[in-house]
């Protein structure tokens, strides 16, 4: 099953981004207000609620990981903390993209903004300290993905700040069914993206930490050179 | 033949430019003006007409200051008044050109998804790559034990 599940999610995957792809520039009409650049609003939002998601999976399982001390969990964490940068980054490009085209800016330091870069750099720092980090890192690692796990309510608080975020109005104006419909076909599409690629990166972080323990014993037992 | 087509094409190309630009206007009451007042459009299709209009713009004083050729400040005044009916028409162009750019704004749309499917694609890339030599890794501990335990004399291989 857990050989087959990664294709079957992929292939989903698959499917769902071509449908979704053509259903955001053929079959949604355009928006009132920010008209074509509104059609970024399909994926840059699912990239954060996959991000919200990694984040919390992370912070989850470095608690446990914390409590009970098993490696599983330190798998689960490493690799959902790698997703969230990888989606974070993407929501923070596309943002700024389309803060361009809606705001005449790049960037604007407002709180959603700066909360989900910070949410962003904490999953940084947690892949480096993992990374470079040597002995004693998964534990440094497991609390600060806690603490981007904390970050998220911020980020819900900030977008309620006022009516500056085009995403706030965005999620006011899908009254059309059609945007609704793809909206969500796109956010569901993301999140099997993000199981397949989990599945793939624990199955992977194991296979190295396997690895790295086989090769410890072979040294210990004296069959490998160091 | 051939030198016929290459005159006659000559003959079109310059007749063509001749045409195309229009003949320069009258120098006004004062030739020292020589240079055009500041706001003066580029496009010469909008250059004042070089017979002054019959009614002065509202805009313009009456009287031109003093210590100043009245001929030129008039033709000034003209100019500015004349401008000011092109500037407008100008910026409601403007505006109607930035409001199609916005409702077919396609450049940054095109940017977004770009950036997604380069992100995307290089995470791919990179995952494959470490998988690759994840499985290099495996295949050679296989090898060094193999070696280990089939000649049974202590350390082998190196990994």
């Amino acid at each position: 099953m857990k050989r087959t599940l990664v294709p079957i999610l992929a292939a989903l995957a698959a499917v769902g981004l071509v449908y979704t792809l053509w259903g955001v520039f053929v079959v949604t009409p355009m928006d009132i207000e920010l008209f074509f650049s509104q059609k970024i609003f399909y994926y840059h939002v699912p990239n954060w609620f996959v991000l919200f998601t990694a984040v919390v999976v992370a912070g989850i399982s470095s608690l446990l990981y914390l409590k009970k001390r098993a490696p599983r969990y330190d798998d689960v964490a490493t690799a959902a903390a790698e997703l969230a940068v990888l989606f974070g980054a993407m929501g923070l490009i596309t943002g700024s993209i389309w803060a361009r085209a809606a705001w005449n800016a790049w960037w604007v330091w407002e709180p959603r903004l700066v909360t989900s870069l910070l949410i962003w750099l904490i999953m940084v720092g947690y892949v480096l300290v993992r990374r470079f980090g040597g002995t004693g890192a998964e534990r440094l690692a497991a609390g600060l993905a806690v603490f981007g796990m904390v970050d998220i309510p911020l980020i819900y608080v900030g977008v309620n700040q006022g009516d500056r975020h085009p995403q706030a109005k965005v999620v006011k104006q899908l009254d059309e069914g059609t945007m609704k419909l793809f909206f969500w076909l796109s956010v569901l599409t993301y999140f099997l993206i993000f199981a397949a690629l989990l599945l793939t990166r624990i199955q992977a972080i194991r296979a190295e930490r396997e690895l790295r323990v086989i090769h410890e014993r072979g040294l210990d037992a004296g069959l490998l050179e160091s | 033949m051939r030198r016929l087509i290459l005159a006659s094409f000559a003959l079109l190309t310059l007749s063509t430019i001749a045409v195309a630009q229009p003949a320069d206007p009258p120098p006004p009451s004062a030739p020292a003006a020589g240079a055009p007042a500041a706001g003066t459009p580029a496009n010469p299709a909008a250059a004042p007409p070089a017979v002054p209009a019959a009614t002065p713009p509202s805009a313009a004083p009456s009287q031109p200051p003093a210590g100043k050729d009245p001929a030129l400040e008039a033709r000034r005044m003209q100019c500015r008044a004349e401008f000011a009916s092109d500037l407008a028409e100008m910026e409601l162009e403007s505006h109607q050109r930035s409001a199609r750019l916005i409702a077919t704004n396609e450049r940054h749309v095109i940017l977004a998804y770009a950036a997604l499917w380069v992100l995307a694609v290089g995470f791919l890339v990179y995952q494959w790559q470490r998988q690759r030599e994840l499985d290099r890794r495996i295949h050679q501990l296989q090898r060094d034990l193999d070696a280990a335990t089939r000649d049974d004399k202590g350390p082998k291989g190196k990994s």
